[in-house]
């Protein structure tokens, strides 16, 4: 029976789908225009945010929140202390003996001494004291006759040269050929000068030492090699070249503010000079300039005028510190520079003849650039620009029927702003822009009070919408270059006014998008 | 005029909300023993019947959204899918539900001359899906259409697959009443079912857009499906009734009114629980975060991860629940007009997972004889106002035959007019088609046998109705005519 009813029904719908004109459900296209909304972008921005890490370094802010651009940076020079280097000092004695027959002696005992006086021959420099920590005496004795049959030895005695670690006076015995290591001596100097003391001592022995006439004992020392850590004295009136040095200065890159008319309320630039050396410096700029590119220089104005007398140090291991301020801040920071850029010289002890000095040989002059530009002031002409690539390649353009963003903008920056969005081909030509004259001014400066502070935020809320021939456009297009002009806000009368920014304002962006699609599938 | 004000009114009313999946064709059927479905008060023609394994099939399938010619049209020769307008034409909430019923036993027998008892055992599913307007309008239209506002946009579905067993009686207790209940022990075998299923996508004025979801869903055996099939595994019992009753108010007319499938079923066996949590479920896209796209920092992939994070149903094993079967409320109003010959009308309405519909049938029925039984009738239902039924039964005792269906008739309309059921197939929403074949003995002829005889009359002599089921036999017989 089951069979009979399965039977039934299978033949039922057999016999239905028989009679089925399938062309019907053949479909030729399916067509649909829907218009989605959504969210495209939404976030608060502020300056810190728009800074990636290596600019971040260089913003800050005072304590009620003022941002400040902060540049800072340390040239330095070792020029000073490379003015001075020790020379080898190759010396020669002789003991000459008188033709003698020695009998035996049981004892040591001094036959002759020379007592001298070496001297570095540095000059304009009349050092004091000298601290080692690398150099050596070489030393070679001999005999002459050689075939002359003395039992000696020489003592060395360098009553100027004293080991830091024993307090002890440098003496050696010397006999045939040797080197003794000053690293751990400090010599002390009379104008240059140490004295030098050799002793000839004639060895005990059992027989007779038969000394021709005319005979010598020969020492030969090499003072060479010195490193010092210091050198104390006077260190003469000499001049040194400081190599140019350029410090650049990325807030002010040249494409943003290449047409910029800036004005800034209170800037800071100023140099500060560390000196190392224990000697009276005067740094003489013979370039001390801002540049940029495409102009001309411009030349960087000091307080104390140039040359410069810096303070210096009169402990060793002290560092002294000279401020020189820069006079025209303003118009140096107007012109929004990329560098500053120096070349100068160093001269130490100018027109004297005689002083306590130091030098160490890790001594350094160092100039640090500070640069302290609140950003509080006025501007205009400030450019923004950028290039995003598009690849709609795969989205079929005429898809989009249209297109409407809704966009809001609360602004509590001080900064107007046009912003356009221009099509490009491959090559960078462009196609058109996006936007029409009137839909360009949607970044609203906030309003300031009079201490140029926050007293409302600039609000754009409306509808920006891109017509069939726009939209078809961006699909041919290859790039997008974001152009956004920008100024400070204006008071009431459009005149330029003082406007801070502070780390707590924000551009709160809101951007929606609604798109019409027109789909027809086949 | 005014009677037809007031069709077109209950019309309009029924109508817009007219989505039960009730066969109501069948409702007027009387020569087949499946007529007691909808009534276990209702005493069909025969006085015995039996239905061996597999000898009815039942097939419903009813749509309350949409056909086929909704979807598309034909422009310039050629069919198109026109979405816009598809999407106009839907209902806030399409459901699309199926049933089927397998007998695997049904027996029949009148007791007496007013009592029928009955024993049934059948394997029935029942299935719907439910498609929100919102979820197709945001696809097809776009959300531009929700802004301010929030679209529903959670689909839901619920089946249930059980074994009923059923023994009912049906008794004249008083002249004129007969009243019938069936008792009916359940034995689930699949559930699926969404106890909350919500999800929505706001839309606000700014275009941020949130999306929102809860769900509470469980399952009963689905997780089993490839497991070996015993039935001692499924202990998912349980219980429902039928209640009946019909009275002659008038010596033609009848009135019917039931309740049936009122019950439920406790899901124990292999239950798994899918949970969403509406605190956690929620996420609002607001755009690319500026921030991170000043600082070329990728959000695409965090998006997606927090979306799966949130959205991802967590499953587990769940705890026995219980689901009530699909009820349905029916009231009738039959009229004799002459000899074997009735029209008449039912209202019908089902509950199911906090959801009524309601149907109405009106319909006909003329007996050639006692070999031959037909029906006519016109159904609204599902919002579907093309519902021409028929049902057909070639009694040969003991053997009976039949079919009927609630859009049956169209089906060879739209052939004899062109030359294919396309037009039947592109406008339907609703069909269901009963078929089967009992074994009968014992037709009820009007006022012919003791057995047959008028039991229902109202007054002595007056000739009876051939709708013995609305008409069971009183103790006091008035007999019109003796055949011997």
């Amino acid at each position: 029976m089951r069979s009979w009813l399965y039977s039934l029904c299978v033949g039922f719908t057999l016999l239905c789908a028989s009679c089925i004109d399938q062309s019907d459900y053949e479909i030729d296209s399916i067509s649909l225009e829907p218009t989605y909304v959504g969210k495209l972008v939404t976030g608060d921005l502020r300056i810190t945010d728009l800074l990636n890490d290596d600019d971040s370094i260089h913003f800050g802010q005072t304590k009620e929140g003022l941002l400040y651009v902060k540049y800072e940076q340390e040239l330095l020079s070792e020029d000073i202390r490379d003015l001075f280097d020790l020379p080898s000092l190759p010396l020669n004695r002789s003991f000459v003996m008188p033709g003698a027959t020695i009998p035996p002696h049981n004892s040591d005992f001094r036959s002759d001494s020379i007592m001298s006086t070496v001297d570095f021959g540095l000059s304009p420099e009349k050092l004091d004291e000298i601290a080692l920590h690398g150099g050596h005496i070489t030393f070679s004795t001999t005999s002459n006759p050689p075939s002359m049959n003395l039992n000696y030895e020489v003592h060395l005695a360098l009553a100027g040269f004293k080991s830091r670690t024993t307090g002890k006076s440098l003496s050696a015995v010397m006999k045939g050929n040797g080197t003794i290591d000053l690293s751990d001596y400090t010599l002390t100097l009379n104008d240059n000068k140490f004295d030098l003391k050799l002793v000839l001592v004639f060895k005990k022995t059992n027989s007779a030492t038969i000394i021709p006439p005319a005979s010598s004992v020969n020492v030969q020392l090499n003072f060479g090699q010195f490193e010092f850590t210091y050198l104390k004295g006077f260190l003469g009136d000499q001049v040194t070249s400081l190599d140019a040095q350029s410090l650049p200065i990325g807030i002010f890159d040249d494409k943003v503010f290449q047409d910029a008319d800036i004005s800034l309320a209170q800037p800071k630039v100023s140099l500060t000079v560390f000196n190392e050396n224990g000697v009276p410096v005067n740094v003489n700029f013979i370039k001390l300039e801002a540049r940029k590119e495409g102009q001309a220089p411009m030349p960087i104005v000091l307080n104390p005028a140039n040359p410069v007398s810096l303070a210096y140090p009169t402990v060793l291991g002290d560092t002294k510190s000279t401020t020189i301020n820069i006079t025209n801040v303003n118009d140096l920071l107007n012109y929004a520079p990329s560098e500053f850029y120096y070349q100068a010289d160093a001269r130490i002890n100018q027109g004297l003849t005689s002083g306590d000095n130091f030098v160490l040989d890790t001594s350094q002059l160092k100039v640090r650039m500070n640069i302290e530009v609140p950003l509080w002031g006025s501007a205009s002409g400030i450019v923004l620009q950028d290039t995003l690539d598009v690849d709609l390649d795969n989205v079929e353009g005429s898809e989009v029927e249209a297109v409407e963003l809704k966009v809001k903008f609360v602004n509590e920056f001080p900064l107007d702003g046009n912003v356009q969005f221009v099509l490009t081909d491959a090559n960078f030509v462009p196609i058109t822009t996006l936007l029409t004259p009137d839909q360009v001014n949607i970044i609203k400066g906030s309003k300031v009070n009079s201490n140029g502070e926050l007293q409302s935020a600039g609000v754009y809320e409306g509808t920006i919408k891109l017509d069939q021939s726009k939209i078809d456009n961006m699909f041919e297009a290859k790039h997008i270059v974001v152009v956004t002009a920008l100024q400070t806000s204006r008071d009431i009368g459009g005149n330029a006014q003082d406007v801070k920014f502070m780390a707590d304002y924000k551009l709160s962006i809101d951007v929606g998008v609604l798109a019409t699609l027109k789909l027809k599938i086949e | 005029m005014r009677t037809r004000l007031i069709l077109l009114i209950v019309a309009l009313t029924v109508g817009s909300r007219a989505t039960a999946q009730v066969a109501g064709t069948q409702y007027f059927m009387n020569s087949v023993q499946q007529y007691s479905t909808n009534n276990p008060a209702f005493i069909p023609k025969y006085k015995f019947s039996l239905g061996l394994p597999g000898s009815m099939i039942d097939v419903g399938i009813y749509n309350s959204g949409f056909n086929y010619n909704d979807l598309t049209k034909t422009e310039n020769g050629k069919r198109v899918v026109t979405l816009p307008r598809f999407v106009s034409g839907l209902p806030d909430k399409s459901y699309i539900t199926s049933t089927v019923q397998l007998d695997l036993f049904r027996f029949g027998l009148r007791i007496g001359n007013g009592s029928y008892l009955s024993l049934n055992s059948s394997v029935r599913g029942y299935g719907r899906g439910m498609i929100p307007k919102d979820a197709v309008s945001l696809v097809v239209n776009g959300n531009a259409s929700y802004i301010g506002k929030t679209a529903s946009i959670s689909p839901e579905a619920e089946m249930m697959l059980y074994w009923e067993n059923s023994i009912g009686l049906a008794v004249t207790p008083v002249e004129n009443l007969t009243v019938g209940a069936r008792v009916k022990m359940l034995r689930g075998f699949l559930n699926a079912n969404t106890a909350t299923a919500n999800a929505t996508v706001s839309v606000a004025d700014n275009y941020d857009i949130t999306v929102a979801a809860d769900l509470d869903a469980r399952t009963s055996g689905l997780q089993a499906l490839d497991d070996k099939l015993s039935l001692s595994n499924y202990s998912n019992n349980g219980f429902a009734f039928d209640l009946g009753a019909t009275y002659k108010l008038l010596d033609k007319l009848t009135l019917a009114a039931s309740l049936v499938d009122i019950g439920a079923i406790k899901w124990k066996y292999n239950t798994y629980q899918y949970t969403l949590d509406k605190t956690k479920a929620t996420h609002t896209f607001t755009g690319f975060d500026m921030n991170k796209l000043v600082n070329g920092e990728s959000q695409g992939n965090a998006t997606m991860d927090s979306l799966e994070t949130k959205f991802k149903p967590v499953e587990k094993q769940g705890s026995a629940y219980s689901t009530m079967l699909p009820a349905k409320a029916f009231l009738s109003a039959n009229y004799d007009v002459f000899n074997n010959f009735s029209a008449g009308a039912v209202v019908y309405a089902e509950r199911f997972m906090g959801r009524t519909s309601t149907g109405v049938t009106l319909g006909m029925n003329k007996h050639f004889g006692k070999v031959l039984s037909t029906n006519l009738s016109y159904t609204i239902s599902n919002r579907s106002f093309n519902n021409l039924g028929a049902g057909l039964s070639l009694n040969l005792a003991p053997i009976q035959i039949y079919v009927v269906g609630d859009n049956l008739l169209r089906l060879p309309v739209s052939v004899a007019v062109n030359k294919n059921v396309n037009e039947f197939v592109n406008s339907t929403q609703v069909f269901n088609l009963r078929m089967g074949l009992n074994f009968v003995w014992g037709w009820k002829k009007d006022g012919k046998t003791i057995e047959d005889k008028s039991y229902n009359s109202k007054k002595k002599g007056v000739k009876t109705s051939s709708d013995a089921d609305k008409h069971p036999a009183p103790k006091a017989v008035n007999v019109r005519k003796k055949k011997r």
